[in-house]
């Protein structure tokens, strides 16, 4: 392993995992001296029961819920985000609880950046660290295993008006807390299950292998990829196996510390474009695009690729691998992975089963490049770059 | 050890000095690359009439501001401009020093937190791609290994323009 000559690590957000975890809600939102939070979750969470899991963590305790607003779009946008403020600050809330995938928790920093600066144009704050009020009290229960944005410093939201994605980075934008409960992802479906398990470890994948990784962001990163690779598949096939969903919360949140502190890459880049362009779901776009894009990174960073086959793979295939076919190996496995996965849940493994045309090949490419994400990439990637691997994965 | 207080923070003169000519040249270069670089041309075509953008070195560092003029860039000197439509930070100024003496690279100053952008990020993608091509002609091939992830392959073309940048270029910035 090697120890860059200078790094940067946070990670201060409180874990609290296992089960009942919801239960101690009420006394972590005394600790960080909040008593009306505002409930920010979906349609998706509150039909399928999750909210009344959340709300009934709060029974015989003397906290009031001050809102819930359970109307958070998929893609949630600027708008959503000023009516939520404002329905915040009419109800006298203190602090935010975000119930759901990447969009509700995204949607919830969101609003805690409109609440806690006091200021009614969320475009102000767009880019990196552009925040300096001391954020309120932010809670988050994740209902899905991927995204990791229970302990990422990162929300993006829409700005439908323009048509563009608006991306926040601050480490003001961490939760205070982060809430698994094995009872909160044992409703996600297969496929949903299955790319956003292909997203952590994509996360974990790029976090262990870009420039900015560390020997921290690595640990972190590196019991992720093994925790996935022993659950995934279990997770989907059945879905009420709560040691294996948890296992995958777990991995989520892990991959999730791993990217906060060392960023993502080319897979990333691309998978955003191809989500603005042609609306590939984000964890679909990971698990197709991964294996290409390390074949293309293959003859810089093979030699951590090769690392990562114990464990994806362990260490018996590991062992009976020659060192020199280690990194090819790891991306055939990916592959692998992705091809079972298909099977128990028909999630596209190319891009043309995931709605994206040749047409929109160019656009894709144009985007990718000038995505923040590329920089961390170890290789540079021109538009041409970008077009060989979409190619390569249609 | 006596007590001390009030200790004023001490400057480093010549690094300040040496990033301010640094980003000059590059500043000169840019702008003359403007002109005529195709690659230059493409991506400073995606600005706007009067686009402004500043690389600043944090607390008392020097910056480097560009405006889009017509289609040239143009290197409008090294004073801090805070309204500019991107501002990228250098966290302090033995970063910037590393930079302009091809110690370290953009991405390397990235992967180590020391940059930070005010602005758009498919823009300041732009401006790191922009910065790439100058380095590619202002330094040598062996110092570019170590500040770009890919060297540029010099056809007799660009050793013609790198002769210009680095002569006409570097003086009056045509």
């Amino acid at each position: 392993m090697t120890i860059p000559r200078y790094y940067e690590f946070q990670n201060p957000v409180k874990i609290n995992a296992g089960e009942d975890a919801l239960r101690t809600l009420p006394a972590e939102l005394k600790r960080l001296q909040a008593a009306r939070p505002a409930v920010i979750t979906d349609k998706g969470v509150s039909n399928a029961g999750l909210l009344d899991h959340v709300l009934n963590g709060f029974k015989n305790s003397d906290i009031t819920i001050g809102l819930v607003f359970d109307e958070t779009p998929s893609d949630s946008s600027v708008t959503v985000v000023n009516r939520i403020a404002d329905l915040f600050i009419e109800n006298n809330c203190d602090s935010i609880i975000a119930v759901g995938g990447g969009s509700a928790i995204d949607t919830a920093k969101a609003v805690n950046i409109v609440v806690s600066e006091n200021e009614k144009d969320l475009r102000k704050f767009v880019g990196a660290d552009r925040l300096s009020a001391r954020p309120k009290p932010l809670i988050v229960v994740p209902t899905t295993a991927g995204t990791g944005s229970e302990v990422t410093l990162v929300a993006v939201i829409s700005d439908t008006e323009k048509g563009v994605k608006l991306p926040f980075t601050s480490r003001l934008l961490l939760p205070s807390v982060a809430v698994l409960d094995p009872k909160m992802t044992i409703s996600l479906p297969p496929r949903l299950t299955a790319t956003t398990g292909m997203d952590a470890l994509t996360h974990a994948v790029e976090a262990y292998t870009c420039l900015q990784k560390n020997p921290m962001s690595d640990a972190f990163a590196w019991s992720a990829i093994s925790l996935i690779s022993n659950n995934l598949e279990k997770a989907v096939s059945s879905g009420q196996d709560t040691s294996a969903r948890f296992a995958m919360a777990n991995a989520s949140l892990m991959a999730g510390v791993a990217f906060s502190n060392s960023m993502v890459g080319a897979v990333h880049a691309i998978g955003h474009a191809c989500g603005a362009v042609a609306h590939v779901h984000h964890g679909n776009a990971m698990a197709i695009l991964l294996p290409y894009v390390m074949k293309f990174n293959l003859d810089t960073i093979g030699h951590l690729y090769a690392e990562l086959l114990l464990p994806l793979a362990g260490a018996e295939i590991y062992a009976n691998t020659k060192p020199t076919l280690r990194a090819r190996k790891f991306i055939e496995e990916v592959l692998l992975l992705n091809y079972r996965l298909s099977k128990l849940c028909a999630m596209p493994v190319k891009l043309n089963q995931a709605g994206v045309k040749r047409a929109d090949f160019k656009k894709i490419a144009e985007m990718a490049v000038n995505d923040g994400a590329m920089l961390p990439n170890p290789k540079d990637l021109s538009e041409s770059d970008v077009l060989s691997i979409l190619n390569e994965a249609y | 050890m006596a007590i001390r207080t009030d200790i004023e923070p001490q400057r480093e003169d010549l690094k300040y000095h040496a990033v301010k000519v640094g980003f000059m040249a590059l500043g000169r270069a840019l702008q003359s690359a403007s002109h005529f670089e195709n690659e230059v041309i493409a991506e400073a075509s995606a600005w706007n009439e009067g686009f402004t953008f500043s690389m600043d070195v944090k607390h008392t560092g020097p910056s480097l501001v560009m405006q889009k003029q017509g289609r040239i860039l143009k290197f409008l000197g090294n004073e801090k401009c805070s309204n500019a439509d991107l501002i990228v930070e250098i966290q302090d100024l033995e970063t910037a020093f590393k930079m302009i003496t091809t110690q370290a690279g953009a991405h390397h100053v990235f992967a180590e937190n020391k940059i930070s952008v005010i602005g758009n990020i498919p823009d300041s993608m732009r401006l790191i791609r922009l910065i790439y091509i100058i380095e590619g002609y202002l330094f040598p091939k062996f110092l570019n290994k170590n500040i770009l992830k890919r060297s540029p392959v010099m056809t007799l073309q660009k050793q013609f323009n790198r002769l210009h940048i680095l002569t006409k270029g570097m003086l009056f910035g045509k």
